[in-house]
């Protein structure tokens, strides 16, 4: 209280980001309860009837409920890291880069895969890779090689869905890194040249451990996602492709493919629920890590 | 002075705020509330009637609402306001603007577009046949009786189905060349069309024999295999959709026995038709990735990259149009039951339901009487403008006026989401190519009544066991319909197996269950 | 790197400078590459798409897809006007009031800062789903068919809140901020004096992100608006590709016989990116040139 009144201007500048948060999502948040009824307009979402944990049924009785929390998880890690390394990678070495105009060209280049969206992706990997005239198979049958397979088989795609997350996301996440590279302080680097620091060295010990605050943010934030998320991508490269269904298959498609037509508001939220926990278990978990670490840098 | 900037700089951030709030508070419309008055029997009260319908709104719409309104205004002192809820949208948003209880008065509905979850749920105005005689006289009398029954929803009809509803089949189209090439003059069996995709491969490079889409192409072979045994009602009763396995029953049974697709019979023809298919599929027959194509054999059969085209006799008739553009010569084979019948469209393919919410559902219901059963009003709807968007031709059909193309019309025929008007009012159409008249000539007394067309499953009891076989069946059931599986019986085995752990004799017995009660009650 | 006290040579070393040019063309190209096929395509006949595929030059002219998506050129105009009013205002609004939010966050002396950033993440993990937010947004707060919903619905990305804050952590120094209270600057007036002008390149970089979320956002009108005047520019496109996608089972008599669909993706594509592609550099300047500012300070 006594906080508050010492500091109500900075609470003031804070309240605008309050309400809003207040209206558009705390309030909203109260529907959480139709993961646990049958809606029906009569009872509208607080007065419906109440069936308890029967919307959870059919996910946890589908045998793939397991299978497809681990793929996401898995998928997640691991476009997170890629995307976090190459985001760096390209950071630095555009901000080693002194050629202006070289540099703004490259950086326009790598934001242009950001606007393709998932379905123009996905017509285009179908364009390149499918069996029948894909431009890769034509190179290889020019080349007298076997033709690739690529739709039936789930190798390729363990390597394919992170190659292109970050050939998406790239040009987007080299932009956060590169305006942290850009805030570090120039006097650090001159006295390092003026020491005998090579250009190598100013990067590991410079530029890298500066960027960590940046990175860590970064990270915990994208583990907020981590159950969920790239629906559109799974679901426009891979749509319903049994073949490689074991291998993509995540918690989003699984409830998309079986709740798409039923219109059943109970079930489809009871799987936001369901991702919601394990999310907010990761986090806590992650975030009480770093807090242990260095209490500065957690997110909360 | 520093004290007078600090304040300056705090007044503008507060103004900025205060600006903001105002802004938008200014932005957010004020909803116009009307008067909640009950509309009388009479039409004292001037109404303004709220619609919705699939699709999107044409460029021609606002001149044709407007006649629309004219007439409305002047026969039963109403006007109605139209709202589109998108194609690709209508999963997510058509329940959303029922649960939501805004302002709707009549909205589009059909059995494909969750008529009876939305019933069961509340969300549609229950009808009764004598207020439908008194507010709907003149589409009472052209409505087959059965329709009202067939809309029945544990007793109460919650909507108005056309009284005109489609009659279209299945139906594939094959190369005449080819078929001469290939030696044969016509096509009889689809499990013998073998030649017919062998010739393809061997001379013409370039050219998938079957060239299937993710969607609508990908269960159809299968399909046309399966019919050669039994009557099949080609989506299961339980889930209606065409990809999944479920529950069926052969069509022209009186008794409607259900089966299991995960038993016999109608497992060993699975099985029959899956081994068929692999072998098409191993001989390279069929693309290698259906899963990933999304360009339905139909959009891809005139331009000589499939070899086959499938569709249903209306939505093919640009396919014959564009072929003998191109002068390819088709030959059509639709998809009948082995009795060489084919079911007649269900009776709720078209339909309008009254919101719940509905403030005038009298008037909304007298107003649809118009639209949908008065010649003027239905041209209307249907065709747009006389002279501006169509026109009558001397010799009795409906053609473009003079200077005005099908690309240039802003008032395109069926694209304004009016489906439900009595379309039997119309004149014919005035372009068509001869092998698609006598393809229409040749199906028409093929359509009979089945004892199930118009059975509709209420999926509340068994929701999870359905999405659950749902998603097995994309998984384990679509790599055989494609013949796309190394071994057909252990394939199989992995099917049933998962078919039966998601609950498929719990589904069985639920449609089995309300099959008899819809059988007992006609 | 054999004589390590100039400075100047190390700035030049060869073999480094190599790399940094390799690594960027590359990353570089394998962005740049598909979006040549896409403008060749664009530029393509459907036809010839469809018999041939993809290609890196059209190998049939045709400006098919943009005739059909400027069939009404004045929907198109007026998609653009929306689309730019709610960019620019929408953009303005967000960045200050969450920077604003951030400066806040990141000052020691508030002792709830940390419940305050939780109270702003807890909303990225649990939500109530569409139905809820649909029902108070159109029922209660009656938001349906206002600029206003196109406005708030995207505003706040919490995400963007905390990385503002620990920049503005990184890029304003405490001390900074302590002597200039010293000096007797209000609260208000350190905000808007110091702590913008020194976070510019954050400022540009959220900035474009906040620009870019607005102007992709096609998802809040496609639920909240049925006015033609507040269809913004990536709505009208996709509900042009829905119309074209229509499935024609429902449509008897489906007028136009090829409507453009491969082409129509692709031209969509340009037509919506173009826009932004002339205003990065604009906002790039501010997070290129930081290097070079320092360099001149120093």
């Amino acid at each position: 209280m006594k906080d508050i009144r010492k500091n109500w201007l900075l609470y003031l500048m804070f309240l605008p980001v309050a309400v809003y948060f207040v209206v558009f999502a705390y309030i909203p948040m109260g529907g959480v309860v139709m993961a646990f009824e049958s809606y029906s307009r009569q009872g509208g979402m607080f007065l419906s009837e109440w069936v308890g944990f029967d919307n959870f049924h059919y996910f946890f009785a589908s045998g793939k409920a397991w299978l497809v929390t681990r793929n996401t998880m898995v998928y997640n890690v691991m476009f997170l890291g890629c995307y976090t390394l190459f985001s760096i990678v390209a950071a630095v070495f555009l901000s080693e880069i002194r050629r202006k105009s070289f540099k703004k060209l490259s950086q326009t280049l790598m934001f242009l895969p950001y606007f393709i969206s998932w379905v123009t992706v996905s017509a285009f990997v179908y364009n390149f890779l499918n069996y029948e005239y894909g431009i890769v198979n034509k190179l290889l049958h020019y080349m007298d090689v076997q033709a690739l397979d690529i739709y039936s088989n789930t190798s390729y795609w363990y390597f394919l869905l992170p190659f292109l997350y970050v050939w998406k996301w790239v040009g987007y996440g080299s932009i956060l890194y590169l305006a942290a590279i850009v805030g570090i302080d120039q006097e650090i680097y001159e006295a390092a040249t003026i020491d005998g620091a090579t250009r190598l060295q100013r990067i590991t010990r410079i530029t890298l451990p500066l960027l960590k605050p940046t990175m860590i943010i970064l990270l915990l934030l994208g583990l907020g996602r981590i159950m969920r998320g790239e629906f559109d991508m799974f679901y426009q490269l891979i749509g319903n492709n049994g073949l490689l269904m074991d291998a993509t298959d995540i918690i989003d498609t699984l409830a998309f493919r079986s709740l798409m037509g039923s219109a059943d508001f109970g079930m489809a939220s009871s799987v936001g629920l369901y991702q919601s926990v394990l999310t907010l278990i990761i986090i806590l978990t992650a975030n009480w890590l770093v807090r242990r670490y260095d209490r500065e840098q957690a997110l909360f | 002075m520093r004290r007078g900037i600090r304040g300056r700089l705090w007044l503008g951030a507060a103004l900025l705020c205060m600006l903001i709030v105002l802004g938008l508070t200014a932005c957010s419309r004020n909803a116009d509330k009307q008067d909640v008055a009950a509309a009388g029997s009479g039409h004292e009260k001037e109404v303004k009637l709220i619609g919705y319908l699939i699709g999107e709104a044409p460029k021609g719409m606002p001149q044709v609402l407007q006649a629309i309104n004219d007439k409305l205004k002047n026969d039963i002192n109403a006007t109605i306001e139209l709202n589109y809820i998108g194609w690709n949208d209508v999963a997510s948003k058509y329940p959303l603007v029922m649960a939501s209880g805004q302002d709707v008065d009549f909205i589009f509905a059909a059995d494909w577009n969750f008529y009876v979850t939305e019933a069961t749920k509340g969300a549609f105005y229950p009808l009764s046949q004598s207020m439908l005689e008194q507010y709907m006289p003149r589409h009472m009398a052209a409505m087959a009786p059965e329709a009202l029954r067939a809309a029945d929803v544990n007793g109460t009809p919650y909507m108005v189905p056309t009284s005109s509803p489609d009659r279209k089949v299945n139906v594939a189209l094959f190369r005449k060349d080819v078929m001469e090439k290939a030696g044969m003059t016509q096509i009889t069996k689809f499990s013998e069309i073998e030649p017919y995709l062998a010739e393809i491969k061997r001379d013409y490079p370039g050219m998938i024999p079957l060239n299937l889409d993710s969607q609508y192409d990908l269960p159809t072979p299968f399909a046309y295999l399966m019919l050669e045994k039994f009557a099949w009602f080609t989506a299961p009763f339980d889930s209606g959709d065409p990809l999944a396995q479920g529950i069926t029953a052969d069509m022209e049974d009186p008794a409607a026995v259900m089966y299991s697709m995960a038993e016999e019979p109608i497992l060993g023809w699975q099985k029959e038709a899956a081994y068929i298919m692999k072998d098409w599929y191993d001989k390279g027959y069929i693309n290698k990735n259906p899963y990933a194509n999304n360009i339905r054999s139909k959009d891809n059969f005139c331009n000589g990259k499939s070899g086959i085209a499938f569709g249903n006799s209306i939505d093919m008739m640009n396919v014959f149009m564009s072929c003998k553009e191109q002068g390819i010569e088709v030959y059509p084979f639709p998809m009948l039951y082995p009795s060489g019948k084919a079911a007649e469209s269900s009776w709720l393919n078209n339909g309008v339901a009254i919101a719940a919410s509905s403030k005038n559902p009298e008037r909304t219901l007298e107003a649809l009487d118009l639209i949908m059963e008065d010649p003027s009003y239905a041209y209307l709807a249907y065709y747009g403008i006389e002279g501006v968007n169509y026109t009558i031709t001397p010799d009795g059909t409906v053609g473009l006026p003079e200077g005005v193309t099908s690309e240039s019309n802003t008032y395109p025929p069926d694209a304004a989401g009016f489906w439900f008007v009595n379309k039997n009012l119309f004149k014919p159409v005035a372009k068509s190519t001869e092998s698609y008249k006598e393809l229409q000539d040749r199906i028409q007394p093929l359509l009979e009544p089945t004892p199930l067309v118009g059975f509709l499953f209420n999926s509340d009891q068994v929701k999870s066991e359905i999405a659950n076989l749902k998603s097995v069946s994309t998984q384990y059931a679509q790599p055989i319909y494609i013949g796309a599986v190394s071994d057909v019986e252990a394939a199989f085995d992995t099917l049933v197996q998962h078919l039966k752990k998601a609950g498929i004799n719990k589904v069985k017995a639920e449609v089995q269950k309300q099959a008899a009660e819809y059988i007992a009650s006609r | 790197m054999s004589s390590p006290t100039s400075s100047r040579k190390l700035n030049s070393a060869p073999l480094f400078t190599t790399i940094s040019y390799t690594v960027v063309s590359i990353i570089a190209l394998l962005c740049l590459l598909p979006f040549i096929v896409l403008l060749a395509g664009a530029f393509s006949s459907e036809s010839s798409v469809l018999a041939d595929g993809y290609w890196f030059w059209p190998r049939e002219v045709s400006l098919e897809a943009f005739k059909y998506i400027f069939r009404y050129p004045n929907d198109v105009l007026s998609a653009y006007k929306v689309s730019i009013i709610v960019t620019v205002v929408g953009t303005v609004l967000s960045l200050f009031i969450s920077t604003m939010a951030a400066y806040v966050l990141g000052r020691k002396e508030l002792k709830h800062r940390n419940k305050l950033a939780f109270f702003l993440f807890f909303t990225t993990l649990f939500n109530g789903g569409l139905a809820p937010y649909y029902i108070w947004l159109s029922r209660n707060l009656h938001l349906t068919n206002t600029y206003a919903v196109l406005i708030l619905g995207p505003m706040f990305n919490v995400m963007y809140i905390l990385i503002l804050r620990s920049f503005i952590k990184s890029s304003v120094p405490e001390p900074l901020i302590e002597s200039a209270r010293i000096d007797g600057a209000g609260e208000m007036r350190i905000f808007l004096q110091m702590v913008l002008s020194l976070s510019k390149p954050a400022l540009a970089s959220i900035g474009v992100f906040t620009a870019l979320a607005y102007w992709n956002d096609w998802w809040t009108a496609m639920m909240f608006t049925t006015k033609d005047s507040l269809i913004p520019l990536q709505y009208l496109l996709y509900k042009m590709l829905s119309s074209i996608n229509l499935s024609s089972a429902m449509a008897q008599h489906v007028t136009s016989l090829d409507a453009p669909k491969e082409t129509f993706k692709l031209a969509m594509t340009v037509i919506a990116t173009g826009p932004i592609l002339l205003v990065f550099p604009f906002a790039q300047k501010y997070f290129v040139s930081g290097v070079t500012i320092g360099a001149v300070k120093g």
